[in-house]
């Protein structure tokens, strides 16, 4: 079947930003009993995704969403806990607890969870980003009632112990060789975290150092587990081929019980903003070709304006006519490849453009062209025509976003828990909409200025002994 | 008002009836779900191009797929030939500059990607028309021009540097061509050598070769009629030359003789890249697919096979072990064990691969192991339909591969009725321990050693030393210390 795939030579993608594994643990079976359900909504146009919400009692907020093309069910957790969220020494937990709450619950032993998944026709996986951590069962729409056994079973009582702890120590360990210290390029975004932050745990890389997954302690995994992975902190989604009204009377069943936690706190350091510009240089022993790196500090993604920096990414990278692709890899020959990214977070953004040099090209040359370009975008407006480009693109995107329903239980999830509005998952498209080509020059003098950014050299090698 | 009033009623009436639920048991499946497969709309075209259609009206948009079904192509001294087609395909056509191409593609919000002999377009379907349009006119009028040829030439040089110290892309390459030797498609790859043998006029050649409708399928998915996408494709690709591609022939691959251990020495690598392989003789069409399948899947098919619980979930040596059994029409395919395993653990990993290996030959697989790998298959299949590629997936393939027409109705039947020993006889078939080629890339000086230790049925599994291009080699000097 080869050659029917199409062929893309992206040497470098960089939606590594999450971990994603395969994995389990603990808790006290002890109940509150009673919920009651607060209301919410449904609505719909054409091509609208109609979902209802509610609360539990002890917190839990419940997404449903009902799709009848398939008879396919996705039930899914995601909790408010990411890389970010760790005390100083402790790095690394959210993705750590990603593997470890597939180890087992009080009903299902050790083992046995993927198990019991593919042996009833399902699939499941998690990832964690540096905000949150999501777990997810797909199943044949028959076995729902197992998928919402199972994930309550994880929120109330997983097992935590010491075996789990020290195999997962070591999966973790092979998972950051396999994925960034034995991977061309995978040191790219620690070294742009680690440029554009100071103080806010952004900083460190997602999956951790491993000194500090080596000096936790089992109490030290227990309380994590007891503070974050809590009702009042997750929100469930079950999209598919469901019946609303048994679809929540089991989710009353399985998850009513659960404990409340206790209220958590983020109370996270602001940056002083960035006035002068970071130079560094990075080393990989894994590279042939340089790679050049700008970065700048963006705006959480909940800010208006980072929706802006989404269409300035666009416009300077997608497609074969944008600015960036057309000048650096197909006009002037000088890169392999180029992209903007807005690496969307919740607290702040990291807006970079990776580059790689064709041949003999300087990186210094690539900046030069770089910024020239972003220069543009600062100094003057952008076309009518590239407008419109733009929110053509958006339009596309939006259709695609929500193609699958597993995806559709992702979004609903992401837009209730991070971006405080479930209903975007409708109406993000008009924000969109709404950007103006003066608002998208603006946002470039706000964040994009040649004072406001990292400047990175990414080079071959092993790092010079001081 | 009346609406909240109905959901608090509603709300009310679930509370009460809360049950209390033993949640110490797993709970029971419901009744299995109805399955309904639906079949494509199709036509031919008198250049013989191939059309199916699956109407699909959920999202406004529409995808675009061209595949052209030949067999593999011995690139030789010249391989690389077949990447550069592909690159050069799209870059406008002679009606259209490239430019003005990629603006419009861009402004329809759409993508159009070319391979070497394939073609796909995605975008809103309103867009439809022109989207068919501007993918046939680039892919039936192609501009090669010698500006254009020598950048992707000078990129694709760029790539190849990119790789030469990409411990996964080395194993890749280096397995493939041990496997196949570097004489067969499936094993040559390109170097900087091969890539500056080709000329424009070797591209313009391999199109007009390959990039023809013999063997040419047409699939539209989407938001889309059937009767209008009849008519547009008949006139959109009714320019393209009735024409068949030249017949060629390649070697046939032979296992190897004994089992062995291939080392390519990298020494940046901090993890070893294993991979085990044997040549396997496998078509969709044989009556042991299934049981095959099956027999793989529970070997390594993820994290609930036997080299996932072995390797990661007990040992902890790995991020992931899977196992991977291709099948082919036109040549073998692989049967395959991979691990990413730390320096350290290399030499243990590849035991407990060989072990696990020979085990699901010598030993029947479980009941529960069976029915359990039957229940993911099942899964798989029901959670595929939700996509409408499926269904023109399922018809590609019951005419590429020659399957009965019922192939799909009939197969979570037949996946039923696969039994342990079925399993277990294909696995014997297909799963070949002594002929096995374990290829290992990593970094010699800390590998090495413990590998020269290995011994597989008694005896120490010989090692034979390959660089970085699968030529034989000396053993790295580096990776002598501490013997024994």
């Amino acid at each position: 079947m080869d050659g029917f795939s199409e062929k893309r030579y992206i040497i470098v993608t960089l939606s590594l930003y999450l971990q994603r594994t395969t994995q389990y643990d603990i808790m006290r079976k002890l109940l509150l009993p009673g919920m009651c359900l607060i209301l919410a909504v449904t609505v719909l146009k054409a091509q609208e995704v109609e979902y209802e919400e509610y609360d539990l009692d002890n917190g839990l907020h419940v997404i449903l969403h009902q799709d009848e093309t398939a008879p396919v069910v996705t039930t899914s957790v995601m909790y408010h806990v990411g890389g970010k969220d760790r005390t100083k020494g402790r790095t690394g937990f959210a993705h750590f607890f990603e593997h470890l709450l597939f180890e087992g619950t009080k009903n299902i032993d050790r083992g046995d969870w993927f198990k019991i998944v593919s042996a009833h026709g399902g699939k499941n996986n998690a990832n964690t980003s540096q905000d949150r951590t999501y777990y997810y069962e797909v199943f044949p729409s028959n076995e729902l009632e197992l998928g919402l056994w199972m994930e309550s079973e994880r929120m109330l009582h997983p097992i935590i112990d010491q075996v789990g702890v020290d195999t997962q120590n070591e999966v973790v360990k092979e998972e950051k060789r396999l994925r960034y210290d034995n991977s061309p390029y995978g040191q790219i975004l620690f070294t742009v975290a680690e440029n554009l932050f100071e103080k806010h745990p952004y900083k460190d890389p997602n999956i951790g150092y491993m000194k500090d997954l080596d000096a936790a302690t089992l109490e030290d995994v227990k309380a994590y587990n007891e503070k974050y992975y809590v009702p009042n902190n997750a929100v469930l989604v079950v999209a598919g081929d469901i019946d609303i009204p048994e679809t929540k009377k089991m989710i009353g069943d399985y998850f009513g019980p659960i404990p409340k936690g206790a209220d958590i706190v983020r109370d996270y350091p602001t940056e002083t903003p960035i006035t002068t510009q970071i130079e560094a240089t990075t080393y990989d022993p894994n590279i042939q070709i340089p790679a050049s790196i700008i970065a700048y500090r963006t705006p959480g993604f909940t800010e208006r304006d980072a929706y802006v920096l989404d269409m300035i990414s666009a416009y300077l990278s997608d497609g074969k006519s944008s600015k960036l692709y057309k000048k650096l890899v197909d006009d002037q020959k000088q890169a392999l490849q180029v992209g903007a990214y807005n690496i969307a977070q919740e607290d702040y953004g990291m807006y970079l453009v990776f580059t790689l040099p064709v041949g003999e090209t300087a990186l210094d040359t690539l900046n030069t062209e770089i910024e020239e370009e972003i220069a543009k975008v600062r100094d003057s407006l952008i076309s009518e025509k590239d407008y419109q480009k733009l929110q053509n693109k958006f339009q596309t995107r939006f259709v695609n976003a929500n193609s699958s329903v597993e995806g559709i239980a992702g979004s609903l999830a992401t837009y209730f828990m991070l971006y405080g509005d479930t209903e975007l998952i409708n109406k993000e498209i008009e924000i969109y909409r709404s950007i103006t080509r003066e608002e998208i020059q603006e946002v470039a003098n706000k964040y994009l200025k040649p004072n406001q950014r990292a400047v990175i050299d990414y080079l071959p090698g092993e790092a010079p002994e001081q | 008002m009346k609406q909240s009033y109905l959901t608090l009623v509603l709300a009310f009436f679930a509370v009460g009836t809360y049950a209390q639920i033993d949640r110490s048991t797993m709970p029971e499946s419901g009744p299995a779900p109805e399955i309904k497969l639906k079949d494509p709309q199709t036509f031919q075209m008198k250049n013989g191009l191939e059309v199916l259609v699956v109407e699909n009206h959920k999202l406004p948009r529409v995808s675009i797929q061209l595949r052209i079904d030949n067999a593999p192509v011995p690139e030789g001294d010249k391989a690389g030939v077949s990447s550069l087609t592909g690159s050069l395909l799209g870059k406008g056509s002679k009606n259209i500059s490239k430019d003005d191409y990629n603006e419009e593609v861009d402004f329809l919000g759409a993508r159009i990607n070319f391979g070497p002999q394939s073609a796909y377009a995605s975008g809103l379907s309103k867009y439809f028309p022109r989207l068919l349009e501007l993918m046939a006119d680039a892919a039936i009028h192609p501009n090669f021009t010698q500006e254009e040829f020598e950048k992707e030439k000078q990129k694709m040089l760029t790539r190849l540097e990119a790789q030469e110290k990409d411990v996964k892309a080395i194993a890749g390459k280096v397995s493939a061509a041990l496997a196949y030797t570097k004489a067969h498609p499936y094993g040559e790859f390109a170097t900087e050598e091969t890539v500056n043998n080709v000329v424009l006029e070797d591209v313009e050649k391999f199109y007009t070769d390959y990039f023809v409708p013999a063997n040419a399928y047409l699939v539209v998915v989407g938001d889309v009629n059937f009767k209008e996408v009849k008519k547009l494709v008949e006139e959109f690709f009714a320019p393209w030359a009735k024409a068949t591609p030249p017949t060629l022939t390649f070697s046939v691959p032979s296992d190897a003789l004994y089992t062995q251990i291939n080392f390519v020495n990298v020494p940046n690598a901090v993890q070893s890249e294993i991979t085990t392989e044997n040549l396997v003789d496998l078509k969709m069409k044989d009556p042991d697919y299934l049981p095959a399948l099956l027999a793989n899947e529970i070997l390594g098919g993820g994290g609930e096979g036997r080299l996932f619980l072995n390797l990661r979930e007990d040992k902890g040596y790995t991020y992931g072990s899977y196992s991977r059994l291709g099948d082919d029409k036109y040549a073998p395919a692989r049967f395959r064990t991979v691990a990413s395993v730390r320096n350290a653990v290399t030499d243990s990993s590849v035991v407990e691969l060989l072990k696990e290996i020979g085990n699901i030959r010598s030993t029947p697989v479980s009941q529960e192991e069976l029915e359990n790998t039957k229940a993911k298959y099942i899964g798989r299949f029901v959670m595929a339909l939700e996509d409408p590629q499926t269904i023109a997936e399922y018809a590609l393939n019951i005419e590429t591969e020659d399957l009965p027409e019922d192939f799909y109705e009939t197969y979570l039947e037949r996946i039923k009725a696969v039994s342990v020993e079925d399993v277990q006889k294909a696995a014997q078939q297909y799963i070949k321990p002594g002929k096995t080629r374990i290829v290992v890339t990593g970094k010699a000086s800390e590998v090495l050693p413990n590998l020269q230790n290995i011994s597989f049925n008694g005896k120490t599994i010989p090692i034979k030393y390959f660089d970085k291009q699968a030529e034989p080699t000396e053993k790295p000097e580096d990776g002598a210390e501490n013997q024994g």
